[in-house]
């Protein structure tokens, strides 16, 4: 396929992404007012009963609760579109691109995420003005971001490709969406290998950049890591939707909710 | 791309000994070594009871389900080695209308399905719109596909399939569910489509008045083999039996039943004044005005029905199934 037929299908996939958005507007919006209500309610909740504790580490909640924010929405886009497509009866129709589904999924996803990386910037800047914390939004925070949301890509595919076998994966769902607080607030010094582990590096790199104000207080030799995990996560989890979505052709179950 | 036209002697479409079989706790062989060839610019049927193996050998051939064994060609060229590419070729409306996004507008469908292909659909809007005009929906095409009734829905998933531009779609009960209205024109959409001649179709249908009016093949299939392959005509001829509605001037005794019924199996309307023979050959039915006179009864009127390719569909899939009872 030539650079000309990736950028259509490229564009078709944004207008496809705008004109669902639109056409499920209320749930759209209401998604990113929730969120904002919800970290409202951990902040001014938790100052009530602890407020100590929550005045000194607010800074660490708006960035935790932004990563977090983004983990899910994305995991979630992915893995949902997934199922939602095959109800919707259009995955066979996706499977049959010649760009392949990998790529047509794959695509679609970066699209999703791309949203989701909007609407939660847009909450992260309303979090800062209601927080009231010394921490700034630099371009730096952009790539680190990106990085950030690689890994959970890299599972909600591989989710993804288990939903096309197995159909409904919740429980499995459920529990990677909570395991996402636990890798949010993992110590980072505790093992040398706990910066293998989704979101714990990231966190701890975009907090800070935003408290420096700039990527350049962020250690060089951490990027590497951080580029390195989260592309790593990114193959194998394509790789493992490939695979899954083969086996689910050979079971003949590819197209069934 | 690919050149997406095949040369003149290898067939659009060709399997060999295609198998498929599903585990369950009895294991099933849906299709079971299937060899078939279609040519390009062909409309061809695929019928058969539930069961029979024909959307496991489409979706088969679709690529959608990885056979067990056996290869597929397009245009003579293994699957196998075409990957994704083989959807240069073959595009397929599966489950009617189910296969659009409803939230979308027929416009933004017909777009977002250009592209799937890798076709800019600012490139092609002038044809997009003539397609969609073609199906006479231009006044709907900015409507959500789900306000739409369900005839315009089918008309607008068939719309979004041709828009992907390939030589061969696979078309997966285009009718189901439509009302008599809403068919109709689906069909007469359907024939002039096929009549064009450059676009190879292969049709499954439940219903045989679509497939006779529409293919020049039909492929029978059965219990994942192929029953019989050959043209609508000849599948007719095949089965080539007259039925007569026979109508008595006073309702038929049981001694008269009992007589009709060993020359011939028939069934009787309630009345017991009417009913329905067919008959291979009309000494047949010869035979049966002879005991009629024989037994004194008078036949007050005698009505011919034309057979067509439901009849022979029918009387196919029953004589096999008498041959595996007896077997």
């Amino acid at each position: 396929m030539s650079v000309a037929q990736y950028r259509a299908l490229l564009r078709v996939t944004v207008e496809k992404r705008v004109h669902l958005f639109r056409r499920y507007l209320f749930d759209s919006v209401f998604g990113v007012i929730s969120l904002f209500i919800l970290f409202a309610l951990a902040l001014f909740g938790g100052q009530q009963v602890a407020p100590t504790v929550i005045d000194g580490s607010k800074g660490g909640l708006v960035v935790g609760f932004f990563v977090w924010t983004m983990a899910v929405a994305a995991y979630n886009d992915i893995s949902q579109q997934i199922e939602t497509e095959a109800e919707w009866g259009t995955l066979e129709q996706l499977s049959m691109s010649p760009f392949g589904i990998g790529t047509v999924v794959f695509l679609n996803s970066i699209v999703y995420v791309v949203g989701s990386l909007i609407s939660g910037v847009l909450t992260l800047v309303l979090m800062l003005a209601v927080a009231d914390v010394p921490l700034s939004i630099p371009l730096g925070v952009v790539p680190i971001g990106i990085l950030a949301v690689f890994p959970v890509i890299g599972l909600g595919l591989l989710l993804g490709g288990l939903t096309l076998i197995y159909k409904r994966v919740q429980a499995i769902s459920g529990i990677i969406q909570l395991g996402f607080v636990a890798f949010i607030a993992f110590p980072l010094n505790a093992h040398p290998l706990v910066a293998a582990i989704p979101l714990t590096l990231e966190t701890r790199l975009l907090e800070k950049t935003m408290k420096a104000g700039s990527l350049t207080a962020v250690q060089s030799e951490m990027l590497v890591v951080l580029v390195v995990k989260s592309l790593g996560f990114l193959v194998v989890g394509f790789g493992a939707f490939y695979l899954l979505q083969r086996e689910s052709r050979r079971r003949g179950v590819l197209g069934q909710y | 791309m690919n050149e997406k036209v095949s040369t003149k002697t290898d067939p659009m479409i060709s399997t060999d000994e295609i198998v498929k079989t599903y585990d369950g706790e009895e294991q099933i062989r849906a299709v079971d070594g299937v060899s078939l060839e279609i040519e390009s610019g062909s409309v061809v049927g695929i019928l058969g009871p539930n069961g029979a193996g024909k959307t496991t050998l489409i979706k088969s051939v679709l690529g959608l389900i990885i056979p067990d064994s056996g290869t597929v060609r397009i245009s003579g060229r293994d699957t196998a080695d075409l990957g994704s590419q083989r959807y240069e070729y073959v595009s397929a409306m599966l489950e009617g209308a189910r296969n659009i996004y409803w939230r979308m507008s027929l416009r933004e469908n017909v777009r977002y399905f250009t592209g799937l292909q890798g076709i800019h659909p600012d490139d092609v809007r002038e044809e997009n719109a003539e397609l969609i005009s073609r199906f006479g929906m231009t006044e709907k095409a900015d409507e959500p596909v789900r306000n739409l009734s369900r005839g315009q829905k089918q008309r607008a998933s068939l719309a979004c399939i041709l828009a992907q531009r390939t030589p061969v779609t696979f078309l997966d009960e285009p009718t189901l569910g439509l009302d008599v209205q809403a068919s109709e024109v689906l069909q007469t959409e359907l024939r002039e489509l096929t009549q064009t001649g450059d676009r190879t179709v292969i049709l499954n249908s439940h219903n045989m008045d679509v497939v006779e009016r529409l293919c020049d093949r039909v492929i029978v299939l059965k219990d994942g083999k192929v029953l019989t392959d050959g043209s609508v005509s000849s599948l007719i001829d095949a089965f080539n039996t007259q039925t007569y509605e026979i109508r008595l001037s006073e309702a038929a005794s049981e001694r008269v039943r009992s007589e009709v019924e060993q020359i011939a199996p028939v069934s009787w309307y309630g009345d017991n004044k009417r009913f329905n023979v067919t008959v291979e050959s009309s000494s047949k039915l010869y035979r049966l005005m002879e005991s009629f006179d024989n037994l004194g009864v008078a036949v007050a009127a005698i009505e011919t029905e034309e057979p067509d390719l439901e009849d022979a569909f029918l009387r196919m899939t029953d004589a096999a199934n008498e041959v595996r009872h007896t077997a």
